[in-house]
């Protein structure tokens, strides 16, 4: 059986014996799973996070990383698979400059997918009539849009950037729209500052 | 969650003591002696290879912790 519900039932096994610490018996069941579900990226992570936590070792530690460079591999929008490959690499191979590189690849996942999460709040608190809320949305996503696009956040074609931000520090942030969500938060902008000065 | 008292050994699961940062001559050091030494000035490198396998360890153990089952 390889249903939605019968999956969910094997992972609170899983998690079961991992707090309970019979990480052999867990991995058991995530090697059952694995077999039903091999494109699953989080399978893999914790197949990965189990075998390191084995007191007699059934796999290698190689074996341990090759299944984390699979989840990356498999799902690599998912910061999970990258962020548990770079813990790997520092801690047990003591590379912090490859740990580094997987760490930069996760964290950019991530700010995305939280991007994505504060545009899809900040439109549903709008319809919601929760405008300062979504305003709330709305700035956390320009500060994290500026982390992710320094460089293309100063100036547009004409000199003027889209938007002005005071970030938490205090700094004035110039941010020019582009990117995946540029229209979305155009739009987003034009319900909240219907007033707002457009520059041509 | 990892005390100071413990000793490196009970704190390092027997994969992670595969990993070539793991030195059997630190393993009945405790964690903060470890941390100690990690820590000194110049730190020394095995003790830090050490640290970093028992946090790797407990936050592996912590995982399985966080969640509901």
């Amino acid at each position: 059986m390889t249903s939605t519900r019968s999956f969910k039932q094997k992972l609170t096994k899983v998690f079961r014996h991992w707090k309970n610490e019979q990480h052999d018996l867990a991995l058991s069941e995530v090697e059952e799973l694995l077999k039903s579900w091999p494109g699953n990226a989080q399978l893999h992570i914790l197949w990965a996070s189990l075998v390191q936590l084995q007191e007699q070792p059934s796999h290698g530690l190689d074996e341990a990383k090759e299944a984390l460079q699979r989840a990356v591999a498999i799902d690599p929008n998912s910061p999970g698979a990258a962020i548990e490959l770079g813990h790997y690499l520092d801690s047990v191979e003591d590379n912090p400059r490859a740990a580094s590189k997987a760490f930069t690849e996760g964290i950019r996942s991530a700010r995305r997918l939280l991007m994505d999460g504060l545009l899809g709040q900040a439109r549903a608190l709008l319809q919601l009539g929760k405008r300062a809320d979504a305003l709330k949305c709305l700035m956390e996503w320009l500060y994290l849009a500026n982390i992710d696009n320094p460089s293309g956040g100063n100036k547009s074609a004409n000199g003027a950037p889209d938007i002005l931000l005071r970030d938490p520090t205090g700094q004035i942030l110039a941010i020019q729209l582009k990117g995946p969500f540029a229209v979305k938060i155009e739009e987003l902008l034009q319900q909240l500052f219907p007033e707002r000065i457009l520059s041509e | 969650m990892e005390e100071d008292s413990d000793i490196a050994d009970d704190l390092i699961s027997g994969s992670l003591k595969r990993s070539k940062s793991y030195h059997e001559d630190y393993g009945k050091k405790t964690y903060k002696e470890i941390k100690e030494l990690a820590a000194a000035n110049p730190p020394d490198p095995k003790a830090r290879q050490m640290k970093k396998l028992i946090e790797q360890a407990e936050r592996l153990r912590q995982k399985g912790r966080g969640r509901r089952s």
